[in-house]
């Protein structure tokens, strides 16, 4: 087989086929054609592949650090030291004993992973201020109108808006429902129609993104 | 619905299909019309006119770049975007064309692993574009933040990459969660120009505060076709402005026939 058959013409091929069973398994059910079985492999085979290229992932990272810690890179390295020997501790006592039920495991992931993670998330409450900060400059007649919905919404939703004026809830409910839901609509018609029509694009191999091509 | 052979068409789904069909057979013959000559004029979007512009910024101030094509993978529970992943690395392809051009350094960074592979091909083509192929090892970087029991490990990664290296140019295009505004805050606050796209309808309003400009929603599906200037996909767009019009008008027929009292919603979801 011609190398341009391998790597330009195959990967086409593969998801055009793979593309069009799993759009017919949603409509149709054929169980005797083996349609649903089919599709529900393919669907696996793609969590496999997913699997695997976070193996390639993990591995293309500890090469990144490695280089850091032998180039001894400025403002880097230590880090790096941090990152391997962590991701090291998570894996092999990930395999003691049944995979990632022990104890030692449960605390890793359960302390200091979560509460990272959490900790990271709730910086958001900072950027959301200062962020709000700037949004809420009144330059523009659509700023103002920005500033006044948003002023309802918040009075609506916090306890003290109501006990202040009925009216808080009222209006903030009405700019939730009507504009508020009008526009999510037709932006999610407008995305999902751009996704129908990339979705195509992708199933005749035009989108050359998809295939890591320039 | 039985549809012949052995096959039925699942019941609540077959306007479903028929729509697709008629989507799909409408964008085709917009493809195949702009191939033939007639190619339909797209309107200038802001957000892509700047990519040039901040790159060009990046170059002049000695600093890099810095592009993301957002946080879903292609299976599990964030396939569902992973349309959002490719409009964001047929944006990568003129990104790194232009990196590749001015000599700006351009870091990466994905949340998933296999996005790995499609990135670092789509670089080493971009750059043999540009007959620099040798670039790709001294100027560009993917780093890979593997994303663990939330987005937070990538946002951070993100975060502290964005402290040391301190990006002129932040482009991030594809889908996002919570980090959009964590790196568009920090990206702000770093100087960097930024320019986002998403159509993940809870996290525009912090790329509309925090980035100089914001694509929306559907325009990340387009921008790859109005970058490439790629006669089909460039059709593609005016196909789906004609399913607009025809979910317009069934917007319309069907806010008219239910007020008359015809049931209308038990056709969609026949």
């Amino acid at each position: 087989m011609s190398s341009t058959f391998l790597n330009k013409e195959l990967p086409i091929i593969l998801i055009f086929v793979t593309g069009v069973i799993m759009i017919v398994s949603y409509f149709v059910s054929a169980p005797e054609i083996y349609l649903d079985p089919l599709a529900g492999n393919l669907s696996q085979a793609a969590s496999l592949i997913a699997a695997y290229a976070t193996i390639l992932g993990i591995v293309t990272l500890a090469i990144i650090h490695v280089n850091h810690i032998i180039k001894r890179t400025k403002g880097q390295w230590y880090y790096s030291i941090i990152v391997l020997a962590l991701a090291l501790l998570m894996i092999v006592v990930g395999f003691i004993g049944e995979l990632g039920t022990h104890p030692y495991f449960i605390w890793l992931y359960q302390y200091p992973l979560i509460a990272l993670d959490t900790t990271i998330y709730s910086l958001l409450a900072f950027y959301i201020v200062s962020a709000a900060f700037r949004a809420f400059k009144v330059r523009s007649v659509e700023a103002l109108i920005l500033v006044v919905s948003g002023i309802f919404v918040m009075l609506m939703n916090a306890p003290v808006g109501a006990a202040i004026w009925s009216g808080f809830p009222v209006i903030g409910n009405w700019v939730m429902t009507v504009p508020n839901t009008s526009g999510f609509r037709g932006f999610i018609i407008g995305a999902a129609i751009g996704a129908i029509a990339i979705g195509l694009r992708v199933l005749l191999g035009k989108e050359k993104g998809v295939l890591g091509r320039s | 619905m039985d549809i012949g052979g052995k096959m039925q068409l699942i019941a609540g789904r077959i306007f479903g299909a028929v729509f697709l069909l008629i989507s799909f057979l409408i964008i085709y013959i917009y493809m195949t019309k702009a191939v033939k000559g007639s190619v339909p004029k797209i309107r200038k979007m802001a957000g892509l006119e700047a990519i040039p512009e901040s790159i060009g910024r990046a170059a002049e101030t000695g600093r890099p770049v810095h592009y993301t094509p957002g946080t879903a993978g292609f299976s599990g529970a964030t396939a569902g975007f992973a349309a959002q992943t490719f409009a964001g690395l047929s944006v990568l392809t003129y990104v790194s064309r232009l990196t590749a051009k001015y000599k700006v350094p351009l870091y990466v960074t994905l949340a998933y692993g296999e996005h790995i592979p499609l990135v670092e091909s789509i670089l080493r083509e971009s750059y043999t574009f540009e007959g620099r192929p040798e670039a790709v090892a001294t100027e560009t970087k993917v780093l890979y933040f593997p994303i663990a029991t939330s987005n937070a490990p990538y946002a951070s990664g993100v975060l502290g990459l964005f402290e040391r290296v301190k990006p002129a140019s932040n482009i991030m295009i594809g889908p996002f969660y919570f980090e959009a505004l964590a790196i568009a805050e920090q990206g702000f606050i770093e100087g960097a120009m930024q320019i986002a796209g998403t159509a993940m309808t809870y996290q525009i309003p912090f790329f509309v505060v925090a980035c100089d400009y914001t694509l929306i929603g559907e325009e990340i599906f387009a921008a790859g076709a109005v970058v490439s200037q790629d006669k089909p996909l460039l059709g593609s767009i005016a196909g789906q402005d004609i399913i607009k019009i025809i979910t317009i008008l069934m917007l319309l027929g069907g806010f008219i026939l239910q007020n008359l009292g015809i049931d209308f919603l038990s056709i969609l979801k026949f």
